[in-house]
């Protein structure tokens, strides 16, 4: 079945009692259980341990991504927090992509470090430098891909066979392309992990993350701390982010087709003394990019001839593109990392790994194409 | 303050100007409230202020200026259900006495409306094909017509109107143009000059199958002539189903464009079928609207109308082996639906009228979703080939 097909039908049965035939929003906390024998013959108990709706969204997610099961939280972090929980305790070691979205950044260095847990951060786009950071007690990879915000590729294959070797899970963040362009776990990742507030949703409407595994015995790792800690999504945001996935591949497709355009025009832009897309021919990992997905996404960034001072100018100058954190979402969305996404880690930090001070992150929407460029070039006229 | 009066005056959270909220608030209120009353009653709070949800929401007047911008006007009224839109349309522009035109081709419940309802408020009504122009002409010819409720294309059999034909001789007339546009959508038609757009939000506008809504759209003087009658009716439409329905619309362009693309690639291949005697799609290069529809629209939607080579029972054997294809009624949402054309849509009509609407005992609709089109296909072939195979 395309995948067109399973965003719209997977996880979604008629209710039986009514034939409804979309998922009812079970906002119930709690569910009668026949008799004290029977405890969970039907599955549920209590919405912090599962829940119809979330389920349904579990399932269809699971579908999308080649996965044997996902659990769904109440964020992206919560989601990665799980992941962490699962795969990490006091004394061991992880692995994580030297750019990442500053959340993550935040989650190893700020809580996981007070917990006994040594991270190293390594350029994962370099399969050498993970071979050679692996320790004995490495117990998880970590890798964004592309990476948030500089959009440096992770090669999921060959990260995946040094984890797989040694006995280590490697995790992706897949948020950036969602399972329509990058399938991390086909290409031998044990999980993937998607803020679905980003391109599930799409709308801006919610907040939610899903882990999707590989394995039945993973996938239980994340359910028994999805319950234990209490970070499930909430029945009517796993309705909404049902909802909203309906439409995903038209959306990406759209904002995919968007993005190229405006990184062509901003390349050409003598304005602009840098740009990086994957599906630019001048981005430097474009090869990757092609082989291990089918699409290039919506995140570009670029630079301006003037430097922060010029790059700021530009986000007050928009009209159409929002100054707004978040991406992914029918609106195009546009982000200053250095005071906003990326302000929790070290300036030093920022700049070994790419992120300038003047580098500006924009997220492609389903607008017209000739109304975002307008509103580009209007900008970029006023530097 | 003390906690108990607290709980009931919480502290409101107002956001700092310029700090706006990227997808819009959902206004769940009730009530709306000014300091004085004698700001309720500046020529401002009139023009643009809010007192009661049922009179106006700032959730649901969003909608209604993004809806009318759309379909190329200046101001709307949303309504529960496409048809208490439809409702509204009639009452607020008629008197008992007055004479309706209605088509045999149109939607049944608005069909309905005209041929069972108007007649117990003392109004007539008079019932054509919507191909005849010599007998519309005649009936808006007579002194009492007052009014025509059309749609373009029409629901079930996709029969394509000529809407410059018929909005010059309703200028002509001095009849009120009501123009259902559900099928064609927000999108289409805008340049005619139609007098009120009707749309059932519920189909193409939401496009998720999750909310009901309906709206009227025209210009100011039109819709402000008939928003008195709207208030009085009650029949709103709920902030929170205005949200989903704005949120609907957010990707109304890319479902529509994928729907249509659908559609006509199912209609290419049914027209191909020997078990298919004939397809209904005004996109399809064969149709017989399809000159005008190419005209008049910019893409033709994702509904595709087909008769079978069956009896009913035999065509009703085909809908029930369709697997992706859900068995019930509307339309324009992601995914796709299949309903039997004379059981759920032509019921009210006599043979002789089903004939003349061109509804078989083996018509078929399918409201074609965004899936796949090569699943969509796939279970067409096998549907086809379990039931005449």
């Amino acid at each position: 079945m395309g995948f067109t097909t399973k965003q719209v039908h997977a996880g979604v049965t008629p209710d039986p009692a009514t034939g409804a035939i979309l998922t009812p929003i079970y906002q119930s906390t709690t569910f009668v259980q026949e008799s004290v024998d029977q405890y969970l013959s039907k599955g549920f108990s209590y919405s912090r341990s599962g829940n119809p709706t979330v389920k349904a969204l579990e399932e269809k997610i699971a579908v999308l991504e080649n996965g044997v099961g996902c659990t769904c939280y109440s964020t992206g972090m919560a989601a990665e927090q799980v992941v962490f929980q699962a795969t990490l305790s006091a004394g061991d070691h992880a692995i994580i992509s030297d750019v990442a979205y500053g959340g993550t950044y935040r989650l190893a260095t700020k809580i996981y470090a007070r917990y006994g847990v040594n991270f190293t951060f390594v350029d994962t786009a370099n399969p050498d430098a993970v071979r050679k950071a692996v320790r004995d007690n490495t117990k998880l990879i970590f890798t964004e891909t592309p990476a948030n915000p500089t959009l440096k590729l992770t090669p999921i294959a060959a990260i995946s066979k040094i984890a797989r070797e040694r006995g280590i899970v490697h995790a992706v963040d897949n948020t950036f392309l969602t399972p329509y362009y990058q399938r991390p776990l086909e290409l031998g990742a044990h999980v993937s992990v998607h803020s679905t507030t980003k391109y599930f949703d799409g709308h801006n409407a919610t907040t939610g993350g899903a882990v999707i595994c590989d394995s039945a015995e993973l996938n239980d790792k994340m359910r028994f701390h999805q319950n234990a800690t209490g970070v499930i999504m909430s029945p009517f945001v796993a309705w909404l982010t049902l909802q909203g996935t309906k439409t995903l591949s038209l959306r990406i497709e759209r904002q995919s087709a968007n993005a190229q355009a405006i990184a062509e025009f901003l390349e050409k832009h003598p304005k602009v003394t840098q740009v990086r897309y994957p599906g630019l021919k001048s981005f430097p990992q474009h090869a990757l990019a092609k082989e291990q997905a089918t699409g290039f996404g919506a995140m570009l960034w670029f630079e301006v001839e003037g430097g922060v001072k010029a790059g700021k100018k530009l986000m007050d100058s928009v009209k159409l593109c929002t100054l707004a954190e978040n991406l992914g979402s029918v609106e195009t969305l546009i982000t200053h990392p250095v005071t906003m996404t990326h302000a929790i880690m070290a300036p030093e930090e920022r700049l070994r790994v790419g992120i300038t001070d003047g580098l500006v992150r924009l997220s492609v929407g389903v607008e017209d194409v000739e109304d975002l460029i307008a509103d580009l070039r209007e900008a970029l006229g006023k530097l | 303050m003390k906690k108990p009066t607290r709980v009931n005056h919480p502290k409101p959270i107002k956001l700092l100007d310029g700090n706006e909220p990227v997808a819009s608030a959902v206004h769940r209120s009730v009530k709306f409230t000014y300091p004085t009353i004698a700001d309720s009653l500046s020529p401002e709070a009139k023009e643009h202020g809010f007192d009661y949800t049922r009179d106006s929401n700032p959730t649901t007047r969003e909608l209604e200026l993004l809806a009318a911008e759309i379909q190329d006007r200046d101001d709307a009224i949303a309504a529960g259900t496409g048809m208490a839109a439809i409702w509204l349309s009639l009452l607020g522009n008629l008197t008992a006495g007055d004479r309706v035109v209605i088509f045999v081709e149109s939607y049944r419940p608005n069909r309905v409306a005209v041929r069972r309802f108007l007649p117990k408020l003392g109004l007539s009504f008079t019932m054509l094909s919507v191909h005849d122009l010599e007998g519309i002409e005649t009936a808006f010819a007579a002194d009492d017509t007052k009014l025509v409720l059309f749609e373009a294309p029409t629901n079930p059999m996709l029969q394509v109107p000529d809407l410059d034909a018929i909005v010059k001789l309703a200028k002509r007339h001095d009849v009120v143009t009501v123009l259902d546009n559900t099928f064609g959508g927000l999108h289409n038609h805008g340049r005619y000059e139609i007098d009120y757009f009707v749309h059932s939000l519920t189909k193409y506008a939401n496009g998720h199958g999750d909310a009901m809504g309906g709206i009227v759209i025209g210009d100011k003087k039109r819709i402000r002539a008939i928003k008195p009658l709207a208030v009085n009716m009650g029949a709103v439409l709920d902030p929170g189903v205005a949200f989903l329905i704005s949120r609907g619309l957010k990707t109304y362009y890319l479902r529509y464009e994928r729907q249509s693309a659908n559609a006509l690639a199912i209609a290419e291949h049914l027209a191909k079928r020997s078990e298919v005697t004939r397809v209904f799609y005004p996109g399809l290069a064969s149709d017989p609207g399809h000159a005008l529809a190419r005209k008049q629209m910019q893409d033709f939607g994702g509904v595709v109308t087909f008769d079978l080579d069956a009896d009913e029972k035999r065509a009703w054997a085909f809908i029930d082996a369709l697997e992706l294809f859900t068995t019930t009624a509307s339309l324009g949402s992601t995914e796709s639906l299949v309903s039997p054309v004379k059981l759920y849509l032509g019921s009210d009509l006599s043979a002789e009228e089903r004939a003349q609407a061109k509804i078989k005992d083996g018509t078929v609709r399918l409201a074609v979703g965004i899936e796949h089109i090569d699943d969509l296909i796939a279970d067409i072939d096998q549907a086809l080939s379990k039931t005449f195979g």
